[in-house]
């Protein structure tokens, strides 16, 4: 991604003014349900930070953790699969369809395949796939992209998911949520009774016990997991908790976190495929479950600095505090995984390269880190990657000279003093309505992106010198 | 070198430079529920499925909550556990259904999908959250309480545990041999078209619990 791209994004979104009131709306109503949500916990804290710790925990001896899941997964009945990158995890799942002659798949909602553009690999293929989730149901047939980890369509509105229903599906225009639910539970029952692959993510991984822990609202996970033949669950390597307890506690942070709830409707808890085959009548539930282990540059965020970053439980509350979210919402982020969440994720799991831009796009408010509910430090982990860009790629001569010369200004008073004089003088005829959009020299590439306050009347020394 | 080789060599060489911070780990959260007496948690249990929305019947006696189920059922066509996983009199009760109304769990699975009532027992209720916990197994089908429009449970005084963590404390005998447990938490939601709340989407858009003594 180009920083001219991302630039011109920002300023779609920030045009876009349907876009900015209902973002301002979603992300205040979410906060505050979240609020009420952790208040009924007698101690929030120390959920929290049993979540926290438990997330910790299962990164500091990863390696041990990883191999120690994989025994206790195949001990379960399930087969696991490693894949280095998204091409590889493509393959491997197109691989588990077509060697059993599954021809119709339905997925839960699972970022990770998002991101490793899955639904495209198994289409290739020949194998059909339906979103199942409603949210990214909306986006398959509008072929748009997700803006925000928990609910997709946080970008329409309902006359919106009314026009693509009505153009993709050929029923009546309705701008009714319970109407357009119906329409969705319809056509998505005969795919799910049809389906002979079930794909989801997972939100956990249960060491211990070698069990997969998804959640759902709406039931599709079950379906998905329950209905078809063959399960395969993707989730990325760093899913993992070690034991039953520190789930209990993830559980109750994430629901609380992400929508607000003290429970999300549907947990699975998955041990493996169906056990009694041959029980009359025979047991539901698949006969195949597969675990495909994803890396896809999850290793170089845990190296240095960003190795907290894994701990996220991919709640979306850092995106629903961020101002900048607020302001340009989920696709001007150009990455899945947008907010503040998405600007450590995607520049360390990617490359900080082609996406130096994304640590940038934070007021270092503080907001995000404090609603995350696992206490990632983000602001300090956008620092470091801000550091890292310094170092990496020689900054402009421009930006050079105007750091020096701020520098040199800095040091001697008089000529400070002496400036703000003239600037006292000079700015009023340059600002427009109080602020200054466009200022001269050296300071014009600062004005670019962002507008300058005109000088206080009184600086602070001066009026401190008043007081003494 | 295989991917599994190699994303392990990954994680290793990243784990050397890697910061995360040393924290002891806090104890696992608790809930006054745990040492509250039990009568404590069936109000609470009655408390948490009101706020869910979901109807809730309580009974004094066995044959009361038969009645109850027979009554929640109606004329409906009806996807039930087999048997041996319901309390006897609610078996006995369904035997008098005229024929056909219960469906044979044997049958293709469309068949199963148009029934318009799911019936289960539990093999735990969480007080704390107002859950249903339901291991899947051959004698307790995920269908029922998964496709039809209202999913009727029943749950035994028994079955009441304050929290989660006592729930799988309950159940670890019979966890590891099962497939699948679920974890039911008021009826099938969304709220992805303007975080509108609306119910029933891909699961039942109504819970009954009927509640035994
Ligand atoms: S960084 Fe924290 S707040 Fe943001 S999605 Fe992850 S867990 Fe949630």
């Amino acid at each position: 991604m180009s920083d001219s791209l991302f630039r011109a994004r920002v300023r779609a979104a920030l045009a876009d003014e349907t876009l900015h009131v209902a973002l301002g709306r979603a992300t205040a109503q979410l906060q505050a349900r979240r609020a009420t949500a952790f208040a009924s916990l007698q101690d929030p804290a120390a959920v929290r930070a049993r979540a926290r710790a438990g997330k910790l925990a299962a990164l500091r001896t990863l390696d041990l953790q990883l191999e120690e899941f994989e025994r206790r997964l195949v001990a379960n009945g399930i087969t696991v699969h490693w894949a280095r990158d998204a091409e590889e995890a493509c393959a491997t799942i197109v691989a588990i369809a077509t060697s059993r002659g599954c021809r119709r798949a339905v997925k839960g909602k699972s970022m990770a395949s998002e991101e490793i553009e899955l639904n495209a690999a198994l289409e290739a293929a020949g194998v059909e796939v339906v979103e199942s989730d409603l949210g990214e149901y909306v986006v398959q047939l509008d072929r748009d992209r997700p803006s925000h980890i928990i609910l997709p369509i946080l970008h329409r509105t309902r006359e919106q998911v009314g026009r693509i229903f009505e153009r993709e599906l050929g029923v009546d225009w309705t701008p009714d949520p319970a109407a357009l639910a119906r329409i969705a539970r319809e056509r998505l029952r005969e795919r799910f009774l049809a389906a002979d692959l079930g794909i989801t993510g997972a939100n956990f991984g249960v060491v211990e016990t070698g069990t997969l822990c998804i959640v759902s609202n709406e039931g599709n996970v079950r379906m998905s997991s329950s209905l078809p033949r063959v399960h395969v669950a993707l989730l990325g390597i760093d899913k993992l908790v070690p034991t039953q307890d520190d789930l209990d506690a993830a559980l109750q942070v994430l629901a609380r976190s992400a929508t607000g709830q003290q429970s999300t409707v549907y947990v699975s808890l998955v041990n493996g495929p169906r056990r009694r085959a041959d029980a009359t009548p025979p047991e539901e539930g698949p006969d195949e479950v597969h675990v495909v282990l994803l890396d896809h540059g999850r290793t170089r965020t845990l190296a240095g600095e960003t190795a907290e970053m894994l701990a996220c439980i991919r709640c979306g509350a850092c995106l629903n505090a961020c101002p900048v979210f607020q302001q340009v919402g989920g696709h001007a982020y150009g990455s899945i995984y947008p907010g503040p969440m998405g600007s450590v994720l995607t520049p360390t799991m990617r490359g900080l390269a082609d996406h130096a831009e994304l640590p940038q796009a934070s007021s270092l408010c503080g907001a995000c880190k404090e609603a995350c509910p696992v206490g990632i430090d983000l602001p300090r982990l956008l620092l470091a990657l801000r550091r890292a860009t310094v170092a990496e790629q020689p900054i402009a001569p421009t930006l050079r000279l105007a750091l020096r010369a701020w520098a040199f200004v800095m040091a001697r008073p008089r000529l400070l003093r002496l400036l703000r004089r003239v600037a006292r003088v000079v700015a009023p005829h340059l600002a427009r309505r109080g602020w200054l959009r466009r200022a001269p020299g050296l300071l014009s590439g600062w004005t670019a992106h962002r507008d300058l306050p005109l000088p206080a009347a009184q600086s602070f020394d001066e009026w401190w010198a008043t007081r003494r | 070198m295989n991917a599994r080789e190699e994303i392990l060599g990954r994680v290793r060489a990243a784990l050397r430079t890697a910061r995360i911070p040393a924290e002891p780990p806090p104890p696992p959260p608790s809930s006054p529920l745990e040492s509250a007496p039990s009568h404590e948690w069936r109000a609470r249990f009655a408390a948490e499925l009101r706020a869910l929305g979901v109807a809730l019947h309580e009974e004094a006696s066995d044959a009361a909550v038969a009645e109850r189920v027979v009554a929640l059922i109606g004329t409906r066509r009806l996807l039930a556990w087999p048997d041996a996983t319901l309390p006897p009199a609610v078996a006995a009760r369904l035997a008098q259904l005229p024929a056909g109304q219960r469906l044979d769990l044997a049958a293709p699975r469309a068949a199963l999908a148009t029934a318009e009532v799911g019936l289960t027992a539990v093999d735990a209720a969480i007080a704390e959250t107002g859950s249903l916990l339901l291991i899947a197994a051959h004698d307790r089908p995920r269908t029922p309480s998964l496709l039809p429009p209202l999913h009727v449970a029943i749950v035994r005084g028994s079955d009441l545990v304050p929290t989660l963590r006592a729930a799988l404390a309950k159940l670890r005998h019979a966890l590891p041999s099962a497939a699948a447990l679920h974890r039911i938490t008021g009826p099938s939601r969304t709220a992805d078209i303007e975080l509108q709340l609306t119910l029933g989407v891909h699961g039942p858009g109504a819970l009954a619990v009927v509640l035994g003594p």
